[in-house]
């Protein structure tokens, strides 16, 4: 365990990439919702009608903001951190696992940022204007739990998939992520065909925590996917 | 004796080419090593290896008695920065320091701000915009102040300026001699770093050609030179690890001690010793003189592995 936090520690090493991004990217959307709330209303929206609320909770900003970010901090965390971590005596095993134990720390933080800011957000009766950034139908509509599960498992996601995606990278060069990306997107498309008459039946069965499990398991299918990628992965 | 590094019939093949072939080596423990060869002799993939950043086709390596890869106890106690390592986004010189400073217990805060200011790595930069010159300069303040007890350099010296090779020179020396670890370092300075070197591996096409102390291996070589035609006599029973033919003159490196006295019976020829630099070019020498000859030392260390094994 010992070797796993120092290898995490690497990842930590420069805290503002971890931290201070994402802080940053969750403040610049809470501005951007906020003059967006204001236009609507100085449009004439009235913020206390249902019709206003329903529309409002349809702002997934916040949703679509990050994921961007953590893709390409899980690939760089493997992409371009694991030949500095070879260099410096990082066994692979200890550094997939530290890499996911940072991934975990990142998932964790955001969710507390998001919590609290949805804490405010309820508290001041959304930001004392009717903005809703956090309260919205993609983060459980005001549920705290189904925030903090949506969000948490949303960023572990994002950030293992990327460094998946870096993996391949680091193992096959270029070609890797191409090919990696274009296989994905064949067995949805086959995925789809073949159940496409169940299709309807399949989408409305869907259920929060099925899908919660879902991508629990496919996020760590991806951290296993690193870590046999990069077994066998040469520093270039 | 103890050995750090053993690597058994140890190869890789890359696609068509084999990097390293059959080499079976023994570093020894608190020696400054040099590996020296052509490019593409097999020297970075031989640290690649022994560091676990790599993997065999075929053979094995053991570095302070086990296999070094996926082994923690072992991995932690060596530094290996490549001449083309990279470094994570956005890195700059303090992120790169305190990093280091993370894995190595012994790692020296000190030694390495000398070194920062003998080469005037810049704070500000981001090591990706680093010139070539400070890219080393960083690899060689990671690798010294990490007093890792197996430390590798690989042609730690590109893009530095004379200078600085003297403080890295004097550096090494001064610090080794005081906290002795294993050094393994490639380089092609062969003349300018000669001095720091007990011992020498020379890797010529992925095979091992030479593994002797630096002074042993000054004498088992020598130089001869005159008319062509005398030359080719000399070499008539002699192994020539080179050969070289400018109209009617030839010199040749000759594997062996030079004749006692310096000069023939005839007086034709004329003898002299060789630098560590012109036996290492005459082990990489392809023979593209008008003798003809093809890489005589090559073969020759072939054809004493075959008598060896049999």
């Amino acid at each position: 365990m010992k070797r796993i936090i120092t290898a995490a520690r690497l990842h930590l090493n420069k805290p503002q990439v971890v931290f201070a991004s994402p802080a940053q990217i969750i403040g610049v959307v809470l501005v951007l919702s906020a003059i967006i709330a204001f236009a609507l209303q100085r449009a004439g929206n009235d913020p206390s009608s249902p019709d206003y609320v329903t529309g409002a909770r349809m702002n997934f900003g916040m949703a679509w903001a990050l994921p961007g970010f953590l893709i390409y901090y899980g690939v760089q965390a493997v992409a371009t951190t694991f030949p500095f971590a070879l260099a410096l005596g990082v066994t692979r095993r200890a550094y997939v696992l530290g890499t996911a134990l940072v991934n975990l720390i990142l998932a964790a933080y955001i969710t507390v940022i998001m919590l609290a800011l949805l804490g405010i957000e309820l508290a001041t009766g959304h930001w004392f204007f009717g903005l809703y950034a956090l309260d919205n139908y993609a983060f459980g509509a005001g549920n705290p739990g189904v925030l903090a599960l949506t969000v948490f498992l949303g960023v572990f996601f994002s950030t293992s998939v990327g460094g998946v995606f870096g993996a391949v990278w680091v193992r096959y060069g270029s070609r890797g992520p191409l090919a990696l990306g274009l296989g994905l997107g064949l067995l949805v498309v086959i995925a789809l065909l073949v159940l496409a008459p169940q299709l309807a039946a399949l989408v409305s069965g869907i259920t929060g925590p099925g899908m919660a499990i879902a991508v629990a398991l496919l996020s760590l299918l991806a951290v296993a996917g690193t870590w046999l990628t990069m077994r066998h992965a040469a520093v270039r | 004796m103890t050995i750090a590094i053993e690597t058994r019939g140890l190869t890789r093949v890359h696609r068509e080419v084999r990097a390293l072939d059959d080499v079976t080596v023994q570093i020894r423990e608190n020696t400054i090593t040099g590996l020296l060869g052509r490019n593409g002799a097999g020297k970075t993939t031989f640290m690649s290896l022994a560091t676990a950043q790599d993997r065999p086709t075929s053979g094995s390596v053991s570095v302070l008695g086990e296999s070094p890869f996926e082994n923690a106890r072992i991995l932690e106690q060596l530094c290996f920065i490549r001449d083309n390592q990279r470094y994570p986004d956005d890195y700059k010189l303090r992120h790169a320091l305190r990093a280091a400073a993370i894995f190595y217990p012994n790692w020296s805060p000190e030694l390495a701000g000398e070194l920062v200011e003998l080469f005037r790595i810049p704070q500000k930069t981001i090591v990706k915009k680093f010139s070539r010159g400070q890219l080393s300069a960083l690899g060689i303040v990671l690798g010294l102040a990490s007093r890792a007890p197996v430390t590798f350099f690989d042609e730690p010296y590109l893009g530095l300026d004379a200078t600085a090779r003297t403080y890295f020179y004097d550096v090494l020396l001064r610090d080794y001699q005081a906290h002795p670890r294993t050094i393994l370092l490639s380089t092609h300075l062969i003349d300018e770093m000669d001095r720091l070197l007990e011992r020498v591996v020379i890797l010529d096409r992925g095979r091992v050609v030479q593994d002797a102390e630096v002074d042993e291996l000054r004498g088992m070589a020598h130089q001869v030179s005159g008319r062509a035609a005398a030359v080719d006599a000399y070499l008539a029973e002699r192994r020539a690890l080179s050969r070289h033919r400018v109209g009617g003159l030839a010199t040749a490196v000759v594997d062996g001690p030079m004749p006692q006295g310096g000069r023939d019976a005839g007086g034709e020829l004329e003898f002299s010793s060789v630098s560590l630099q012109e036996l290492v070019a005459a082990y990489g020498f392809d023979g593209a003189d008008s003798l003809g000859s093809t890489s005589d030392a090559a073969q020759a260390s072939q054809i004493d592995r075959q008598g060896a094994r049999s």
